[in-house]
């Protein structure tokens, strides 16, 4: 479904990623892991259009997206959760689901998408028209995800879903990105410095390191590996 | 009494057009990061467009007024492509500066097309000379039309703000717009949209007042802009309601100080002298912001953490 090929992306004359190469197959969870500075959540954004890339190929569905920007990549089916969330904070919860709807037309279908989505995060339900700076870590990254989803994705990509959140609700991100894989068939890329629960969902992983893959595999594979276990999942 | 409520009532005009100048201010601000200085100069071309349109064709003026109204739509679009977009990733402050340039180049070429406009010109309109006596307070035709005019625009810009796809896509781009664009937006196209939407408030703005005063030049929004802009900051520069609210205020407290010092000397200063005034609320606002820096409402910084 993705494939990407000797990825080369930087700022300016800093080059970040040097020569990334990997697949997506369709219905997967692949986790890209790596430590913070690896270029991880640089991936993301040249992925998703938000930066240029400098050279490579990004086929989408078998078509090159890697020169489209952001608006048109998403209406091919690309949809990323950004680190942080980058939640619009002075929009309603509500209207934060709408913005993730900007895409699509049908009222009523948006409507049936936003009461979809409240019944997977029932506690953004009581939220909806709090402003979204006002969540917990939690709740933000449930509608960070609803949002996401609201435009229809075929592949979402999640930056860091478990970052700054604490132990409990880290368990619950990531059995919704079980559930989403399992239930919607949806295909997931997920970039995690939190190798050992990335590695219990994802199918494959590839580890990234100071921009370029250094391993790749079954996560299963991965997960005995001495090395991998040394370096990311704390020996 | 009631020369207090006149002089309120006349607070309440100014101020509501203040607030529409300040909204069109933190609107662009909010979205494109451009503090425009150039806003009062937007406002100034096209009354002056108006003007030229009701001498030299001698147009209707509702018919003017339309096409002024088009005019200044074209005009926010091609200030958008042609100024906005080339500076689009320079800093605040430079970008700031940049404005102040546009104002000038702005006011240069009104006057090399219509150099009987930089002298003052009658600016006539269907509500000269009409006003209404209400018991004792005495109302203008004119500023019942501002009144009406800001009133039910405010409402109608909040209800598309509020509720439109578009709306809230704008209210999106001024938190994130790396994140607008992940949900599929075209940031150009909207940028281009609150340019063409400011641009026209400002000619509304500028029709407004130059029907209010009968009075027109190339440069007669300028000293408009100071109040306008001290609206904006003390509505907190990120608020679009409370640059409303700023504004209006800025029109009352400026209207009511000009009736209470009115023949009042403080030693051989004449104290009902307009320079006194605009000084005293320019030191209030220093005090304001010294104190609140964020604004007035000041709770839209603590939002952003
Ligand atoms: N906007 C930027 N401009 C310049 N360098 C950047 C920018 N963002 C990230 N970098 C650099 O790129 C490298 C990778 O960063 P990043 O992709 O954020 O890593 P990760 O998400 O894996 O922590 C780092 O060395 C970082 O300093
Ligand atoms: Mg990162």
């Amino acid at each position: 479904m993705l494939k990407v090929e000797q990825l080369h992306v930087g700022y300016g004359s800093l080059e970040v990623l040097h020569g990334i190469s990997f697949d997506v197959p369709e219905g997967a969870i692949v986790a890209i892991l790596g430590s913070n500075g690896a270029g991880k959540t640089t991936l993301m954004r040249a992925l998703s259009g938000l930066i240029p890339i400098k050279s490579g190929k990004i086929d989408f569905a078998g078509k090159a997206v890697g020169r489209l920007v952001a608006e048109k990549r998403l209406r091919e089916g690309l949809a990323l959760v950004p680190e942080g969330r980058d939640l619009f904070g002075s929009l309603t919860v509500r209207e934060n689901l709408l913005m993730g709807a900007y895409t699509r037309r049908s009222r009523t279908e948006i409507e049936q998408d936003i009461e979809r989505i409240l019944e997977r995060f029932p506690r953004l339900k009581t939220r909806l028209q709090a402003h979204a700076a006002s969540l917990s870590g939690g709740e933000g990254q449930m509608l960070a995800i609803g949002r996401a989803l609201m435009s229809h994705p075929r592949l979402l990509l999640l930056d860091e879903p478990s970052h700054g959140l604490a132990p409990i609700i880290v368990e619950t991100v990531f059995e919704v990105i079980e559930q989403l894989n399992r239930e919607e068939g949806l295909t997931i890329v997920l970039v995690e410095q939190n190798a050992h629960q990335a590695l219990e969902v994802a199918h494959t992983a590839y580890i990234l390191q100071s921009g370029s893959i250094v391993l790749n595999g079954e996560a299963t594979t991965l997960t005995a590996n001495s090395a991998v276990q040394e370096l990311y999942m704390g020996g | 009494m009631s020369a207090f409520l006149q002089v309120v009532i006349a607070g309440l005009v100014t101020g509501s057009l203040y607030g529409l100048l300040t909204l069109g201010i933190v609107l662009i601000y909010r979205t494109t990061g451009v503090l425009n200085f150039a806003y009062g100069a937007i406002a100034s071309l096209c009354a002056c467009f108006m003007y030229i349109l009701l001498t030299g064709p001698r147009l209707n003026f509702w018919i003017a007024l339309v096409l002024t109204l088009l005019f200044s739509l074209l005009l926010g679009i091609v200030l958008e492509r042609g100024f906005a977009r080339p500076v689009l990733h320079a800093p605040v402050f430079t970008k700031a500066i940049a404005t102040l340039a546009l104002a000038l180049v702005l006011e240069t070429i009104a006057q090399a097309i219509w150099p009987q406009l930089a002298e003052v010109q009658h600016f006539s309109t269907p509500f000269e000379g009409q006003a209404l006596h209400l018991g004792g307070v005495y109302l203008s035709a004119i500023d019942i039309v501002i009144l009406v005019v800001t009133a039910s625009l405010m409402l109608v810009l909040n209800l598309f703000l509020m509720h439109t796809r578009m709306g809230i896509a704008m209210r999106a781009m001024a938190d994130n717009i790396p994140a607008t664009r992940l949900m599929g937006a075209s940031v150009g196209r909207i940028f281009m949209l609150v340019w063409a939407l400011s641009s026209f408030l400002a000619a509304i703005c500028g029709i407004l007042l130059a029907g209010q005063s009968n009075l027109i030049n190339v440069q007669f929004m300028d000293p408009i802009l100071l109040p306008a802009f001290i609206g904006a900051v003390l509505g907190g520069l990120d608020s679009l309601p409370g640059s409303l609210i700023g504004g209006i205020l800025v029109g009352l407290v400026s209207n009511l100080l000009a009736y209470f010092l009115a023949g009042h000397m403080l030693g051989a200063v004449d104290m009902s002298n307009p320079a006194i005034r605009d000084t005293l609320i320019f030191v209030g606002f220093v005090i304001v912001l010294l104190i609140r820096p964020q604004g007035l409402r000041g709770r839209a910084l603590l939002r952003r953490v």
